[in-house]
């Protein structure tokens, strides 16, 4: 008895659209029977094991969105606390970036789309480029993610007590939020804050974004963002956290899917068996719609 | 959505569509671009939509999060147990939400004072508690019996 029956035929020749035949590696199972080498004995059919594999990874993008659900709850509270917080610090998030990254990442989710279809199809080479496109407009969305993030710290935006005051001094120096009166600051006080601001903030709001390697700290100056709620840093907290956990999606989908595109490289994968590339695209395609909601929350409203 | 004759290729796989993939992307990025500009044009002045801005964006954000999940996703093509599993958890976070609005956006109604930021609290707190040492640090001044002989040598001597 021989476990190993004969490869039928290539997968790759046969035709893609009517496959009702499975051209499989065969193996013969305890039953005594052939069946496609990549079932596991516990399912009845391929079809039952492609049913069950992407239940589960359903599951678990509800546990993504529950994740990220605890974090649109906090955001959905502190809003309705500091309304005039939220609409005062996302004044320093570029609109025309995050747009310019919702649209990438859409377009990811349409090059991973694309590859499923040509797994479906048997065309390698869709699946495998359109794999790699997909990577790369993951790696264009995390580089405009690094001159956003960037260009913040030059500005002292960072989170929590860390948040750079125009004054120079952080939200932690500042001590109790609630001895700072008024909590936001009137207009004398902002006048009285510019004063006491380094001379180079005032540069850096007139020249706008020029962050040159020369002296990118002192030419922004810590600070210079107009921002005198003393509780900024909370804002900023939320923004961090919820854009930097999404952010480590993205990176964790780019290393899934490079793999992928190696593993297809050797046609590991066909219209018989793409479970891989088909779980790992609803993954990327839940990055995306978190993304969907993160973009107006944080850029828009 | 005429071409789905090969619906049910490889025992049950819908195969995607690409005339169906270019019209969802289509669609997504008519939707960002509109959500944009009505959020600039909102910030401009030009369009105030008030209280209308959060839901329509909100509307606009669902809208696309559908057409990814229905199209992209392929949950349209689908019976509805992976569907009924995102739904569930969506509907589980809509609870979350609601039952933490509950606490934390009705506490003055409920429990006056309580609805302050902990912050606040405290520091009201540390005041009240210094008026309260300043209070117990003051000494009453003593009786006077005699008059002070310093201040006023030419006061009669009491008997």
């Amino acid at each position: 008895m021989t476990d190993h029956a004969a490869t039928v035929e290539e997968p790759d020749v046969r035709d893609g659209a009517h496959g009702h035949e499975h051209h499989d590696v065969m193996v013969r199972g305890y039953d005594g029977k052939l069946h496609p080498a990549h079932l596991q004995h516990f399912f009845a059919t391929p079809q039952q094991q492609f049913e069950a594999s992407k239940l589960g990874m359903w599951l678990f993008l509800v546990t993504e969105i529950l994740l990220f659900g605890g974090m649109f709850v906090a955001y959905a509270i502190y809003r309705a606390w500091y309304p005039e917080l939220f609409a005062e610090s996302s004044t320093q998030l570029d609109t025309l970036m995050g747009a310019l990254n919702t649209l990438v990442l859409l377009a990811s989710s349409l090059t991973v789309a694309w590859a499923i279809r040509g797994a479906q199809t048997d065309n390698q080479k869709v699946l495998f480029w359109n794999l790699i496109m997909t990577v790369a407009l993951a790696g264009t969305f995390m580089v405009v993610k690094y001159f956003e993030y960037t260009h913040k710290f030059d500005l002292g935006i960072f989170p929590g007590q860390h948040f750079v005051m125009p004054d120079g001094r952080t939200i932690g120096e500042l001590g109790p939020l609630a001895d700072i009166e008024p909590l936001v600051l009137q207009e004398e006080d902002m006048a009285a804050l510019a004063q006491h601001a380094p001379p180079a903030a005032e540069h850096a709001v007139a020249d706008g974004s020029d962050a040159s390697e020369e002296h990118a700290g002192e030419a922004h100056g810590p600070g210079a963002h107009g921002l005198t709620n003393p509780r900024s840093g909370i804002f900023f907290s939320i923004y961090y956290v919820m854009t930097g956990i999404h952010g480590l999606h993205v990176l964790i989908g780019m290393v899934a899917i490079s793999i992928l595109a190696w593993q297809s490289k050797r046609g590991k994968y066909s219209s018989v068996y793409y479970t891989p590339v088909e779980n790992v695209g609803l993954y990327w395609h839940v990055v995306d719609i978190i993304w969907i909601f993160l973009f107006p929350l944080m850029y828009l409203i | 959505m005429s071409s789905h004759d090969d619906h049910n290729h490889e025992g049950g796989h819908h195969i995607n569509d690409p005339s169906i993939l270019i019209r969802t992307i289509l669609v997504l990025v008519v939707l960002t671009v509109l959500t944009v500009g009505l959020a600039l044009a909102e910030r401009s002045g030009m369009l105030p939509l008030g209280g209308l801005s959060v839901p329509v964006a909100l509307a606009i954000a669902g809208a696309k999060a559908t057409l990814v999940a229905m199209f992209f996703m392929g949950l349209k093509y689908e019976g509805g147990t992976n569907a009924l599993a995102f739904v569930a958890g969506i509907v589980f976070l809509a609870v979350f939400l609601a039952f933490t609005y509950l606490d934390t956006g009705f506490r003055d109604v409920f429990e006056s004072g309580a609805a302050v930021p902990v912050d606040v609290q405290n520091a009201g707190q540390a005041e009240l508690e210094a008026r309260q040492q300043e209070l117990n640090e003051v000494v009453a001044p003593p009786f006077v019996t005699s008059p002070d002989t310093l201040l006023l040598p030419n006061a009669p001597i009491s008997p």
